[in-house]
């Protein structure tokens, strides 16, 4: 199965992230909120243009359009 | 007795209630300041508690300690310079695996270490259960539970920490290993490090972890003090190579992964979770809040709430607050003789500063909502929402909220850019929020359209004012992140925290805060400004005349051609006084604009001052002591020196024209430079010449059509 963007996922699913793409150093941002590889995170609402919200570990947290994109995720559901 | 001292540390995720707990141990014992370089708040309080003298410093809030953001720098130099004798780390119970990450590099900075579980209330509602000795006993570290908006557990926090910091020897906290790969790397860099004794600060562990992570400050740092610098920059280098090819990712998210799997081992041991459900009020609120159709209508609509309340609950305050100060200038025109003395009290500094602080309940109660928009923490819904119109702008969407604020008073809403990380996002955000039509300018557009244009009509006048800011702070937003501060924006990464009912405490406390920043203006600069333009509205004094401003209003009120001839003897002074040059000076360049009025330039140069002195000027130069109860006369007045168009035309340049001094000054400290300053203060008036040149040539070419349009209307 073949990663496919986390701006593409739909409201409801639960992806595992497989692939942060691209440098300007937001991986650690991410990571520091639990986005990184191999995590399982559930999307609260989804958007193919704007910013997309995600509940990750206990919390929700907001990932503007250009992050998105770059985060590659498979479906577990 | 000898006092004994200690220092303690507060860190903490944003959202884990820090600062609650902050509060809760120092009450009002405590101040704000700066970190010196940087424009991020330092906050220090103290406290006496068994025998010791604290001082608690509260940390910026953090999700983790890498060089990213200027808060995570400033935390950590903090803790690695200043060397405090506990820490502190505030963790949201409900929350623990995320909140643990910065324990965990907490931890590698060799700190003493307690754990504050807070909101533990909430987290056991939620059907969390914490064995904190098992817990304890697995991260070697101390555990408190508190509750801090109830006050709960904030003694304990205090015994634990003063314990901790005093014992002679700590248990060390048990490290998160990562694989062996980089735990030889890390070995392998440690050694060139602790060679280094420049480098002795530092924990050599936590130095070696950095490198592996490409941690640019920590880069800086090494190659620039330490003799092998260079050296040891390749030999991670080298590392980190290797490491990537080994393990597909870069090495700082294999070292997240391990950070990670570390706390999902402990919290597995001591964390049972006995309710599933996850989904709480907050998720539902959000569904409709955050819904795609929904979330922009209900987020226009609250902030339209929002000025509507503040508006009219305002109104009765400052009604009060008025004929405060008008009684209080006929008390001193009672006692004091007549003469420069009484005039300079009862015009300069009664009415200048009167005019500023009749507004100050409108303000107090916007700050009031916003704090309560923020402690509910729908700001940050407010932020998603907007996100997308903010990248329209070209800005990022935290950038909407210094906007909000600048309806109210731009000082306090471009500190608030802080919060934008992006340097070009918030230079932008910072020289376009002037823009925003702030409370001291309603005062003028309130007198200009209620003397111009009928009741029913002047609502709109003034919301086509504001608008047209709005449309011009877009428009020159965008031109300005694209050709002066090109570059990429900062991808928007935000935790959208749960629904909280705020304390009446905080709100209050938050509001008193900006509230502050109004009044100081108010009590500083614009009292030195009314001075000054009293100084320069009585001097040169006319030898015939010898009058002060304050005799000739009081002559309006007296026999009916002593009235005329003194009130014209009033004016000549007011002609030739240094204000009136002033005003003369500037009158021929504002003659395309329609505003080639010796009096319109006087009061706009008054303007630097803080905008609410327009008013008060205008109130001086039409021979009238203070507007408070005579906006009727100062109306007919003005209506002899201007027609609807230029009184247009007028709100139009003042909607635009230069910030105030207080604001100039904010956005110099905040830029850290002057050029910048200058810049803001040359770009607003010619833009605002420019723009009121258009409204008032065209509305003369069209004045025909306009007028017809008018009467279609009415």
């Amino acid at each position: 199965m073949n990663p496919i963007p986390l701006s593409t996922v739909e409201r409801g699913r639960k992806v595992t992230i497989a692939d942060i793409a691209g440098g300007f150093g937001f991986a650690k941002r991410l990571s520091a909120m639990g986005i990184l590889p191999g995590a399982s995170v559930e999307v609260v609402q989804g958007s193919s243009r704007g910013p997309v919200v995600v509940r990750v570990m206990e919390s929700k947290v907001v990932l503007g359009r250009g992050i998105a994109r770059r985060i590659m995720v498979n479906e577990t559901e | 007795m000898p006092e004994k001292k200690l220092t303690i540390a507060l860190t903490g995720n944003p959202n884990s209630g820090k600062t609650t707990v902050f509060n809760a141990i120092t009450g009002s014992r405590q101040h704000v300041g700066n970190y010196p370089g940087v424009t991020v708040e330092l906050k220090e309080g103290s406290c006496l508690f068994e025998g010791y003298d604290i001082t608690i410093v509260d940390l910026p809030g953090t999700y983790s300690l890498t060089a990213h953001s200027i808060d995570e720098v400033v935390a950590r130099n903090y803790l690695v310079d200043e060397n405090p004798d506990v820490v502190v780390d505030v963790v949201d119970a409900g929350n623990l695996e995320r909140n643990l990450y910065l324990a965990t590099q907490l931890v590698e900075l060799d700190v003493r270490l307690v754990l504050a579980f807070n909101m533990s209330d909430m987290a056991q509602a939620r059907g969390h259960k914490f064995d904190y000795e098992q817990l304890s006993e697995l991260i070697g570290i101390p555990i408190v539970p508190t509750t801090a908006h109830k006050g709960r557990g904030i003694d304990d926090l205090l015994h634990v920490a003063v314990e901790t910091a005093t014992k002679a020897e700590v248990d060390s906290p048990s490290r998160v290993h990562f694989q062996p790969d980089f735990e030889a790397a890390i070995a392998g860099l440690v050694d060139l490090i602790s060679r280094e004794h420049i480098l002795d600060k530092f924990p050599a562990r936590w130095l070696a972890i950095k490198l592996l992570e490409g941690d640019a400050d920590i880069r800086r740092t090494i190659s620039a003090s330490a003799d092998d610098g260079e050296h040891i920059l390749k030999v991670a280098d080298h590392s980190v190579e290797r490491l990537r090819k080994l393990y597909r990712d870069t090495p700082e998210i294999v070292i997240a992964e391990d950070r990670y799997g570390f706390i999902s081992g402990v919290c597995e041991e001591g964390v049972l979770r006995t309710v599933e459900s996850r989904h709480d009020m907050s998720d539902h609120i959000d569904k409709v809040v955050t819904n795609r159709l929904l979330g922009l209508p209900i987020f226009l609509f609250l902030m339209w709430l929002v000025f509507q309340l503040t508006f009219k609950l305002g109104n009765v305050p400052m009604r009060l607050i008025e004929m405060g100060f008008a009684w209080v200038g006929g008390f001193v025109s009672a006692v004091l003789p007549q003469g420069h003395l009484q005039s300079l009290i009862v015009d300069g500094v009664i009415g200048g500063v009167g005019g500023v602080l009749v507004f100050l309940p409108s303000i107090l109660l916007v700050f009031l909502a916003i704090a309560f928009l923020e402690d509910t923490g729908y700001m940050a819904r407010g932020v998603f929402i907007m996100d997308r119109i903010m990248h329209t702008i070209g800005l990022h969407g935290r950038s909407f909220i210094p906007f909000v604020i600048g309806f109210g008073c731009s000082v306090p809403a471009i500190l608030a850019t802080r919060t934008l990380e992006n340097r070009r996002d918030r230079f932008v955000t910072i020289l376009v929020t002037p823009l925003v039509s702030c409370s001291a300018r309603l005062s003028v557009y309130v007198l200009l359209a209620g003397a111009f244009f009928s009741p029913e009509r002047s609502g709109s006048v003034i919301f086509s004012v504001y608008l047209i800011g709005i449309l011009l702070a877009i428009v020159v937003a965008r031109s300005f992140r694209r050709y002066l501060f090109a570059g990429p924006s900062t991808p928007l990464v935000m935790e959208l925290p749960p629904y909280r009912i705020p304390t009446l405490r905080s709100l209050l406390l938050h509001m008193w805060i900006r509230g502050w920043m109004y009044l100081k203006k108010a009590g500083t600069v614009i009292l030195g400004m009314s001075v000054l333009i009293w100084i320069l509205c009585t001097f040169p004094v006319q030898p015939d005349s010898r009058q002060t401003v304050a005799t000739a209003t009081a002559s309006t009120v007296d026999n009916g051609v002593e009235v005329g001839h003194r009130a014209t003897l009033g004016e000549e002074q007011l002609r030739s006084s240094y204000a009136g040059s002033i005003g003369r000076a500037i009158a021929p360049v504002l003659k395309p604009i329609g505003l080639g009025n010796w009096k319109i330039g006087t009061a706009l140069f008054a303007g630097l001052g803080g905008k609410e002195l327009v008013v008060s000027t205008f109130g001086t130069l039409y021979s009238l002591g203070d507007t408070g109860d005579m906006f009727a006369k100062l109306k007919d007045s003005l209506r002899e020196d201007l027609t609807p168009l230029k009184a247009y035309s007028l709100m139009i340049f003042i909607l635009i024209y230069i910030p105030c001094v207080a604001t100039v000054a904010v956005i110099r400290q905040e830029t850290n430079s002057w050029g910048w300053a200058l810049f803001a203060v040359v770009y607003t008036t010619v833009l605002a010449w420019l723009v009121s040149l258009a409204v008032y040539q065209g509305g003369r070419l069209l004045g025909p059509a306009i007028e017809q349009l008018w009467k279609w209307t009415s």
